[in-house]
């Protein structure tokens, strides 16, 4: 029998390495974790005429080295750990690197590699390797390559560790590349407050580096406007608190309020915390600082963002420039004031465990999306959303607060304008003193009609709101019992009447179906107004709006004997502008002359709704064969409140008003136009047609 | 009874409305099919959805089911997890262009989607037809799936009803289709970003904006 081996060819070695780590500033990262591994604390990173190809890098590290078993046996094996899964270094650190495939990418890096180091356990000696890559291009098989391994007399004086060096570098380290690497290392192990003093640190001589180390020394934690603190226990429950930049505690909460959209159940993660320091980036908050608005930018947008620490290192790419693994800049699009964004805030994330719970990508591109990620990824999510409602529940208090306060305001500026006009001149106090008060009237009237005008909008709302409930509920259960009901009276009754169906029951099946019909276009009518893409504001075409709204009237017309006409110039006119806003136009018209028909009691009842367009400006006007507007002035007709009809609400022209005003456009109307009714129109600017 | 080769004898209705679980037993029994009028409360929807089809070979199942607690979850979702149990089952509901939304992460595994004044037992047994043609890997036209070019066209990231607006071109130009947020994968979320081009997997012969679905999202 003949023993046969599976063998690697020495393209392998290039498949693994060059094409599972693509950045330089991610290979040199997987060396330095090495060294983390080894208990160094400090690690080196040398870059050596690197702006173009054939320069070197130096990484050295004061860590326990390694023996010749370790070398033989850990670092010259791809794809395996030399220690056992779960077992801690010297120092108790969950050790970091991988299998060695990200170390592989960085040894390759160059053409040649040269490795020295003294091992903590033999205090005399020290080992050397070289690797020359070109010999492996050569060789058919990786094992097929031998590597001498030197060992000699340590120097005296020489300490423990390891000294790589990666020479004849492929291509450049770019400054962009040193400026990430830079980053990654001052980030690698917790730079934030109240992380170990003693802990690793990761070194790079070069001048971003510096730039950038005396950025992250400063620190501007203390100038946050709110810092949250949350943590997640080993029982999976959580808690938070959010303290002001003074450290008072602004709110609390224990785990079922945290966890609410959840139900409160656990979250099925290792113990985690997360920190994050918001800011409120306005000139008005730093005013009274000592920091300066730009300092603080320009120190956010260097370390912004919410970095995850999993057992002290850092995991790439989580808080990384343009990762908002939170989604947190999405949450913030809607309510900027209550939600940070990674531009105004820095934070991380740490968690520990042992355990293989947490597993990070081959390719360094971040855990695998297991679902204890996602618990991790969904507490700080729940934390998020915690903080953002009870500040806004702040920022409501607050304005209602200012609301309660103004008037006292009011009562105190009159005041001081009173004592000012006691101090005016006696001949001419009379006078400002009557003026002001005549100004005063009109100004208590004008806050007046305000105050109920937003009355009724409330009111309108609520009529909104509960029309659409019942509108919901009456397209559901009744209307399709009825439908269904029918449909099995008809079926049943053919059956049985046979021939005598049609001149029994047919009219009446007929008619109720009929009736269904119009009963779910009033309920479709009423939920069609309250669509989310309506009020969506994008390209409109007018003609398309104008066509729906009408064929939605259909049954309604149909109801009242009323024929509506509808003249649409030539083209599809368009604007920026929402559904919503040409609809409530229309909408409100045809309702003004439909009210009108039925007060005046019109028998040949018309409605001609009609668009023109003159340059790029559509006139949208219609017209009816009503009784035409009187008992009120014209230009009276678009004020909220005015009102010809009993139970009007004179609203209905009032937002035609504003939502033109909006547009950019302007309104019109003829008391008695073409048809001998009202004509009622607007000019609006458009894009194209 | 046997429709494409699948042997039918009895037809499960889910319906919280007994007045309507009544008149679907008469079509079905019109078809000389044993009609299985399921009385609630429901129990779980793991539970319920291996139970009925010991008891049934199809199903009419409506799309509230939660209004008046009959089932925690909805007809839409009870559809789409039987499709995946090639289980055929129709969704009757009637449906507005609200609701929409609601039905469309479910909308590739709902073949046949029917308004209550449609169904009697000619449409009853033409869509188990379709649903059974599915499942051998039969697409309608407006169902067929293809890969697709997705333009966004805005996030409206709202927390509680967030909406994704996009175009699909290859299936028109001018109008522009919406999806919750929720309902998005999350590689797809972190991509969306207006303007951005992605791929997916549109029946793109749909007739209508309702019948759209969107499956296997390509963010690269």
């Amino acid at each position: 029998m003949t023993k046969a081996h599976i063998r690697f060819a020495t393209q392998i070695i290039q498949r693994l390495g060059e094409e599972l780590n693509p950045t330089p500033d991610q290979s040199i990262l997987e060396l330095v974790k090495n060294a983390y591994d080894a208990d160094a604390h400090e690690c080196v990173i040398t870059l050596e005429h690197v702006e173009g190809p054939g320069g070197s890098i130096t990484v050295t590290d004061d860590g326990d080295g390694m023996d010749e078993s370790s070398i033989v046996n850990g670092w010259l094996v791809i794809g395996a750990s030399s220690k056992a899964p779960g077992q801690r270094t010297r120092l108790g650190r969950v050790r970091a690197g991988s299998k060695g495939l990200g170390r592989l990418a960085a040894l390759r890096m160059g053409s040649a590699v040269s490795m020295e180091t003294r091992p903590r356990s033999e205090p005399n000696l020290q080992y050397s390797i070289s690797i020359n890559w070109a010999e492996f291009d050569s060789a058919r098989t990786v094992d097929a390559v031998d590597l001498p391994l030197r060992s000699a007399p340590r120097p005296e004086g020489a300490q423990d560790g390891t000294s790589l060096r990666l020479s004849n570098l492929k291509s450049r380290v770019s400054r962009g590349d040193a400026k990430r690497l830079a980053r990654s290392l001052l980030l690698l192990a917790d730079p934030f407050p109240s992380a170990d003093p003693l802990r690793f640190k990761a070194k790079l001589i070069s001048q971003e580096y510096s730039d950038l180390e005396s950025l992250v020394k400063t620190g501007y934690f203390e100038d946050a406007d709110f810092h949250l603190i949350a943590n997640v226990d080993a029982t999976g429950k959580a808690a938070a608190q959010v303290v002001d930049w003074k450290g008072a505690t602004l709110f609390k909460a224990e785990h079922g309020e945290i966890a609410v959209r959840r139900g409160g159940s656990e979250y099925a993660c290792p113990p985690a915390s997360f920190d994050l320091w918001a800011f409120l980036l306005q000139k008005e908050t730093f005013a009274t600082r000592q920091t300066s608005l730009t300092e603080v930018k320009e120190w956010l947008s260097a370390f912004g963002g919410v970095h995850l620490y999993h057992n002290g290192l850092r995991v790439a790419p989580y808080g990384n420039p343009g990762n908002d693994w939170l989604e947190m800049n999405l949450r913030r699009v809607r309510s900027p004031e209550e939600r940070p964004s990674t531009n105004n805030s820095v934070g991380r994330v740490s968690i520990s465990s042992d355990s293989d719970l947490l597993i990070q990508k081959t390719d360094r591109s971040g855990f695998i999306e297991t679902e204890t990620f996602q618990e991790i990824r969904e507490f700080a999510t729940d934390a998020l959303e915690w903080m953002a409602k009870r500040r806004m529940e702040v920022a409501t208090k607050r304005r209602a607060q200012e609301r309660a306060t103004a008037p006292k305001q009011v009562v105190k500026a009159k005041e001081s304008v009173q004592e000012a006009i006691q101090r005016a001149p006696k001949q001419s106090r009379t006078a400002i003193f009557k003026a002001f008060e005549a100004y005063d009237r009109s100004k208590e009237k004008e806050v007046d009609t305000l105050r109920k005008e937003v009355q009724l909008y409330r009111t309108l709302s609520t009529a909104g709101i509960t029309a659409a409930t019942f509108a919901h509920e009456s397209s559901g259960s009744p209307m399709k019992v009825i439908s269904v009901a029918i449909n099995t009276i008809e079926r049943r009754a053919q059956r049985f009447l046979k021939d005598q169906y049609e001149a029994v029951l047919k009219m009446p099946v007929s008619s109720i179906k009929r009736a269904i019909e119009s009963l779910g276009v009033l309920s479709s009518a009423t939920l069609r107004l309250v669509d989310h893409d309506k009020r969506r504001v994008g390209r409109v075409d007018v003609h398309d709006v104008i066509n729906e709204v009408v064929q939605t009237f259909l049954p309604f017309f149909e109801g009242r004997q009323v024929q509506c006409v509808v003249d649409l110039c030539a083209g599809d006119p368009y604007l920026r502008a929402s559904p919503a806003a040409i609809e409530s136009i229309l909408t409100n018209f045809i309702n003004n002359s439909l009210r009108a028909f039925e007060v005046a009691g019109t028998r040949s009842r018309q409605i001609l709704i009609r668009t023109t367009i003159v340059q790029l400006e559509l006139t949208l006007a219609c017209l009816d064969t009503g009784p035409g507007i009187t008992d009120i002035p014209l230009a009276d007709i678009w004020l909220p409140g005015e009102t010809t009809r009993e139970n009007g609400t004179g609203l209905g022209l009032a937002i035609v008003h504003d939502a033109v005003q909006d547009l950019g456009g302007s309104v019109g109307a003829i008391a008695n136009g073409e048809l001998g009714g009202a004509e009622l129109f607007v000019h609006l600017p458009i894009l194209g047609v | 009874m046997e429709i494409d080769g699948t042997n039918l004898e009895r037809v499960a209705i889910v319906d919280d409305d007994k007045a309507v679980r009544d008149a679907y037993e008469d079509f079905v029994s019109e078809l000389n099919l044993t009609p299985v009028s399921e009385a609630g409360p429901l129990p779980s929807l793991n539970e319920y959805l291996l139970e009925v089809p010991k008891r049934a070979d199809a199903a009419i199942c409506d799309h509230h089911l939660k209004v008046q607690a009959y089932a925690q979850f909805n007809g839409a979702e009870l559809v789409a997890h039987w499709y995946n149990q090639s289980f055929p089952a129709l969704l009757c509901t009637r449906w507005e262009r609200v609701n929409i939304d609601e039905l469309r992460p479910y909308r590739k595994r709902i073949p046949v989607l029917l308004r209550p004044q449609d169904i009697n037992p000619d449409t009853l047994v033409l869509g188990i037809e379709q649903v059974l043609r599915e499942f051998d890997g039969n697409f309608k036209a407006i169902r067929k799936p293809w890969r697709a070019l997705i333009r966004i066209e805005e996030v409206d990231a709202d927390v509680n009803a967030g909406f994704l607006y996009f175009v699909v071109p290859s299936w028109s130009l001018n109008d522009v289709v919406s999806l919750k947020l929720s309902e998005l994968p999350r590689p797809v979320l972190q991509a969306a970003v207006r303007g951005k081009r992605l791929h997916a997997q549109v029946n793109i012969g749909a007739e209508s904006d309702v019948d759209l679905y969107f499956d296997a999202w390509e963010t690269e």
